[in-house]
């Protein structure tokens, strides 16, 4: 087995302890709420474990009334619902969804366990910070007015971009749309949240392809594929229940499945076709494939003719890629290429799915780009059982990325323009100026003084860069001062050591988290941090977005355990701190600081026409958690009931508002529907042509368009010119009229007027253009294959070098200069990182669920076979792997040939150790995961994404040794 | 005599420890019968929960 | 009804480890104790294979035959349990148990499950259904609830399958059909031969 596990008792000086613990406290608990006679044990220990004045865990009698309600698993993008059994106010018992379209029922080993997340006895309890190295319990009051004046501070001696906002993917919409306008509020662009590291490579480069940046069919839909392509991913582990759907298609439809991926995964176990590649040449594997397809003539030509851009200048770079040039640099044999070839040519439409394999790169923008044009060469794309399937990571990194958590755009990809502050300002009913008083400015480099706030913020792969480097080389008054990680994992980050020393610099350091995280522990700072306790997604409620776009509403399961406070009511206490939350709150109402949910819907419902998230409102969503059965569990669309012929979850764009009762879009670009019934065409939005060619679509539009071919974007202009403008009510005309006249185009037009008249005509809002596989506006406007920073492979870098130094998102980059040294004789093997099923991210909330912990209790690094036994490390050594900038960690070898000869591969959901020292001591008491362990992040080197500063987590060096 | 007392103390505490080696007093089965079951009896399950749990069993087909 | 069974579907089994945590959930079942576990085998190889194993719940079992104390019996439906009040922790079944299904912590009493400890097929035991000794000595009776074994309720593919075992059966049929070959239901002759 894959680290194997249960050996019945964990390794380590603690582990007896905590197991005994664990024991205890597992008989003790369940007794305890079944009210039987142990229950005063229990009730002494819970006690015990969360000391005095917190709320207790109501009793309840095994006999009281059980109350069922309905959530959605936290622990991944798939989105399976969760039945909770709730009696007396204390979660019982939990059931599998069978109801849900997505999960049928089905939960993996994270979701069958989530009860456990929710009232842990291993979560932060109330809000404490260290006073001299010791942790010391306070008030939310005091913690807020605190930690509120050292940031004033801040502000007042280096400027609002000093304090950092580290948000989360764990949010709800409501949350996530919430911290975005908390930020802007705040005056700075330096938030952001997991979504950098994780898809921002895929957003950026799918977005520039056809217009958005997201999965474009649903898992269900591969029921319809009749092949499935997978590079990069490893669904079985990280997505466990999509693999139901695609065992559907392999099944029913013979599909093939086919797995492209250096390491030979749970998934590639259950494939037909495994392709093995080194680590970091997707590229040159993708354009490898697509020779042979160009070579027979296998492309869709009428497709491409009609609706794609650029395909030529693809296929100029594909010739350079024929099976031998493609072995040399991947590492695949020809004949293997040619058979996948042959296998998604006559097996279509297909499926593409790709996740972190393909995004963590310094070229990662090129790795996704160069996806897309497989699949719009062949034709996929805007089909059912087609599309590029882009499996997201956590519950809501989705939402949390439409909302924009970014340091680079306002929620709905409004971006930073003035134009995109100015419709928020609107949609918020708050003076523009006054918000523009609230941001920094600063004289750029042509001497001219620029707003900070139309400027991109650091990213979140950077702060440790934003805190660290010289002050005269980064484009903001001052160094960050201050971070605070809202719901943010440190160990998912690379370049820990650095991190630390980073940490150590800090003013201020506050981690909000229902898990006290390793951010509690790595750096050896005895003051000046905060731990604030806020509370799971199953001790509130609101909308969460799944990879499919599908929205989903979570009830409460129960009250906020121990001292915690939801996200919103912390967002709410720190605006209220600052003096803005009668501003920024003057839409939603507030009880007891706590917003109200279904308020904060609205008022997104009102702005966030890009990407329609408007006609999804509290009442919509809500009928559909309640009428889950009536959806078709392939195509999703509603079969009767109040919800009929509404698309499950009414994924994005769910056009215009409400009343429009627009269905959702279950299919990105599918043209075979009209709009009105979730059909689409790529959007225009890179202008109308390039270089004297047409960029918008020929002769394909949506079933039902007026316009039968393709048109730009609307814009009330367009109305009039079309004579469409009569079909406005006076009262859209006056809102049209209030925003811009006639240049008010779809995007900011707050009455839904101009969508509603287009889609009426059968016509997509943003306009049908053709996709673009050549994006001008990118580093490599054709995707190119290049080095990975730290190269095994000399010989290539001369031909395949990777980009020169620059500034990106107000900070210096490095590329060549670090390539350019070779550290390939003393750091061999190469080394790359990835998920394992039992835990998720950093793994604070996932290693401190005992029924998790139990299975994966030591951190380890995978060694091929044939370089253990050079290396004389035997199978359960401990062994240290060190990497080129100085860090090495100790961890268990695991010999195996999952991984090939000269790779490694660890997991990177582990933390609490840190260059083989065991930090358990410096958690708070009581809040120790129960399993620790080396991050992989610790021994991850520099490097980042061209276009959104992915950091590169898949490819680097190392030795590895005995210890 | 001595003898005597010696017989009457072997005899009380033979009483003594008879006394509670009946099934009933030891609160455990003591004379098994080979092959047969005698411990507590289950309850069965009603002819509904039987049907429940057989449209339960065909919804694990999940298409 | 035909008897209970379990069947693990070994195309679709990913070794997500669901049965396991749902087990563990559902029971409250201790560290160190697994009712159910999942095995790999060919281990990062091609033709690599996972199984979810448990109890059976064998037609004609063998830790029925071999316990000295009679403490095993078997339900109307097929569901081999055993009394915790006769068991007395000997081992013997544990040899005679071709799955390795019984366990046996080492604290003595119910507490944490003492003596022989397995999984019931989410039946419970005989204690009065659905009451605290029940759940304390055996965990939860979801078949008096009408609900099926929580692991294969949450399988993540639907791989492990639980119930009446004709339909249990016909769905696995189903899917050979679609593949258009069978390698087999992992187990099914061992544990019921060809009793039905
Ligand atoms: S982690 Fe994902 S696949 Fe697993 S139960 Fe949760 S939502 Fe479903």
């Amino acid at each position: 087995m894959l680290r194997k596990k249960t050996k019945g008792v964990a390794i380590g000086s603690q582990t007896s302890s905590f197991i005994g613990r664990a024991t205890e406290k597992v008989v003790d608990r369940r007794a305890f709420l079944k009210g039987s006679g142990l229950a005063v044990g229990g009730l002494a220990t819970a006690a015990a474990l969360v000391g005095s004045n917190v709320k207790p865990v109501q009793a309840a009698a095994s006999n009281a009334a059980v109350s069922i309600k309905k959530t959605v698993c936290t622990h991944c993008s798939v989105g399976c619902t969760v039945m909770a059994e709730v009696q007396n106010g204390v979660w019982t018992g939990q059931e599998p969804g069978w109801d849900s379209p997505i999960n049928l029922g089905a939960h993996c080993a994270k979701g069958s366990s989530v009860r456990e997340t929710a009232s842990g006895e291993r979560r932060l309890k109330y809000p404490m910070k260290l006073v001299s190295g010791k942790w010391t319990r306070m008030s939310w009051d005091d913690a807020i007015n605190e930690i509120g004046d050292k940031m004033e501070s801040i502000r007042k001696s280096s400027g609002p971009d000093s304090v950092y906002w580290l948000g989360s993917a764990k949010f709800n919409n409501e949350q996530s749309y919430l911290f975005r306008k908390f930020y802007a509020y705040w005056g700075s662009n330096n938030g952001d949240h997991q979504a950098r590291i994780c898809h921002s490579t895929t957003v950026a480069g799918v977005a520039n392809t056809w217009g958005y940046g997201a999965m474009t069919n649903s898992y269900n839909d591969i029921h319809n594929s009749k092949a499935i392509f997978v590079i990069g991913g490893n669904p079985a582990e990280a997505h466990p229940v999509s693999l139901m759907h695609l065992m559907k298609a392999k099944e029913q439809n013979n599909a093939p499945i086919i797995v492209c991926d250096p390491r030979f995964t749970r998934t590639a176990a259950h494939a037909d076709e495994y392709v093995r590649f080194r680590p970091g040449s997707d590229v040159a594997l993708i354009w490898g494939i697509m020779w042979h397809i160009f070579e027979n003539k296998w492309e869709d030509k009428e497709f491409i003719r009609q609706r794609v851009y650029g395909m030529d200048d693809v296929r100029a770079e594909v010739k350079k890629w024929n099976p031998e040039e493609t072995e040399r640099v991947t590492g695949v044999p020809g004949s293997q290429l040619k058979r996948v070839a042959k296998i998604v040519a006559n097996n279509r439409p297909g499926t593409f799915i790709w996740c972190m394999g393909g995004t963590q790169h310094t070229n990662g923008n090129n790795n996704t780009r160069a996806y897309c044009a497989f699949q719009l060469a062949l034709g996929n794309m805007g089909t059912a059982g087609g599309g590029a399937n882009i499996f997201r990571g956590h519950d809501n990194v989705q939402g949390a990325t439409d909302f924009c958590i970014l340091s680079h755009s306002l929620p709905g990809y409004y971006g930073l323009s003035a134009g995109a502050w100015k419709h928020w300002s609107r949609v918020w009913g708050e003076d523009y100026n006054w918000i523009k008083a609230r941001f920094a400015s600063m004289k750029g480099k042509d001497g001219k003084t620029k707003s900070l706030m139309n400027q991109k913020g650091i990213p979140v792969s950077r702060w440790i860069d934003g805190v660290l480097e010289n002050k005269a080389n980064i484009e903001q008054p001052d160094n960050l001062k201050a971070m605070v990680f809202w719901g943010h994992a440190p160990n998912s980050q690379t370049r820990m050591k650095e991190m630390k020393v980073a940490m150590e610099k800090l003013d201020l350091m506050v981690v909000i988290d229902p898990y006290p995280t390793v951010s509690a522990v790595l750096s050896d700072k005895t003051d000046d941090v905060y731990l604030l306790p806020s509370t799971t997604q199953f001790e509130t409620y609101g909308s969460v977005t799944a990879s499919n776009r599908s929205l989903q509403w979570r009830e409460k399961v129960i009250e906020p355990s121990f001292d915690s406070l939801p996200d919103h009511t912390i967002i709410y206490k720190f605006a209220k701190k600052f003096g803005f939350a009668d501003r920024m709150f003057r839409q939603i109402k507030v009880t007891n600081d706590e917003p109200l949910i279904e308020d904060v819907t609205r008022e997104f419902n009102s702005g966030m026409w890009t990407i329609g998230y408007t006609g999804q409102s509290p009442e919509r969503l809500k009928a559909h958690m309640k009428n889950q059965h009536v959806f078709d569990r392939t195509t999703l669309q509603a079969v009767g009931s109040e919800v009929d012929g509404d698309y499950y979850g009414l994924p994005w764009p769910c056009w215009g508002n409400p009343e429009m009762k627009h269905p959702g879009t279950p299919l990105l670009y599918d043209t075979s529907k009209p709009v009105a019934e979730g059909g689409l065409c790529f959007r225009a939005r890179f202008g109308v042509e390039h270089e004297g060619n047409n960029l918008l679509a020929e002769g394909s539009y949506p079933v039902g368009s007026e316009i039968k071919d393709g048109y730009p974007q609307f814009t009330m202009a367009m109305l009039k010119k079309l004579g469409w403008d009569k079909d406005l009510t006076a009262k859209e005309k006056a809102a049209i009229d209030k925003v811009a006249g006639d240049k008010t185009n779809w995007k900011v037009d707050l009455s839904g007027g101009i969508q509603r008249v287009a889609i009426k005509h059968g016509c997509a809002p943003f306009g049908n253009a053709k996709a673009r596989v050549k994006v001008w506006t990118f580093p490599d406007p054709i995707p190119l294959h290049r080095e990975p920073l730290y190269t095994s492979r000399r010989d290539l870098v001369a031909d395949y070098p990777t980009y020169s130094d620059r500034m990106a998102y107000r900070l210096p980059t490095l590329y060549k200069s670090i390539q350019d040294v070779d550290h390939s004789k003393k750091f061999p093997i190469i080394l790359t990182s990835g998920r394992l099923v039992e835990y998720e991210g950093g793994g604070d909330e996932t290693r401190s669920n005992p029924w998790l912990a139990e299975l994966q209790q030591d951190m380890f690094v995978e060694i091929n076979t044939f370089d253990a036994n050079s290396k004389g490390i035997r199978n359960g050594a401990m062994v240290w792997v060190a990497t080129p900038e100085g860090a090495r960690i100790k961890v268990m070898a695991q010999v195996t040939e999952r991984v090939a000869k000269g790779v490694a591969f660890l997991p990177f959901h582990f933390g609490g150790h840190m260059e083989g020292k065991d930090l358990r001591s410096k958690y708070p008491e009581g809040s120790d995961p129960y399993v620790l362990g080396e991050a992989a992040n610790t021994a991850m080197t520099y490097g980042y994404d061209s276009v959104t500063q992915m950091q590169e987590t898949k490819c680097s060096l190392c030795e590895i040794e005995l210890a | 005599m001595f003898n005597k007392i010696i017989l009457l103390i072997l005899f009380t505490i033979s009483t003594i420890l008879m006394s509670s080696c009946r099934q009933e007093e030891q609160n455990r089965v003591l004379n098994y019968e080979k092959g047969v079951y005698l411990g507590k009896k289950d309850t069965a399950l009603s002819e509904k929960l039987v049907t429940k749990l057989r449209m339960h069993t065909s919804r694990q087909r999940s298409n | 009804m035909a008897r209970m069974k379990f069947l693990c579907d070994a195309e679709r089994c990913i070794e997500c480890n669901a049965c396991v945590t749902a087990c563990k959930n559902e029971h409250e079942v201790p560290w160190g104790i697994n009712r159910r576990r999942v095995v790999t085998i060919q281990d990062g190889k091609p033709g690599e294979r996972s199984i979810s194993v448990a109890c059976m719940h064998c037609s004609d079992a063998p830790c029925m035959a071999v316990c000295p104390v009679d403490c095993f019996y078997e339900t109307e439906q097929g569901v081999v349990l055993h009394s915790k009040d006769l068991c007395i922790g000997c081992g013997y079944c544990f040899y005679a148990c071709p799955f390795g299904a019984p366990q046996y912590p080492q604290a003595g009493n119910y507490g944490s499950r003492g003596k022989m400890d397995k999984c019931t097929f989410c039946a419970g035991g005989p204690e009065n259904d659905m009451s605290d000794s029940e759940f304390q000595k055996y965990g939860r009776n979801r078949l008096a609830e009408g609900k099926l074994p929580a692991c294969a309720e949450m399988c993540a593919t639907k791989a492990l399958l639980a119930g009446d075992g004709d339909e249990v059966a016909n769905i696995f049929r189903e899917r050979v059909v679609a593949r258009g070959f069978g390698s087999g239901a992992w187990g099914w002759g061992t544990a019921y031969q060809l009793k039905g």
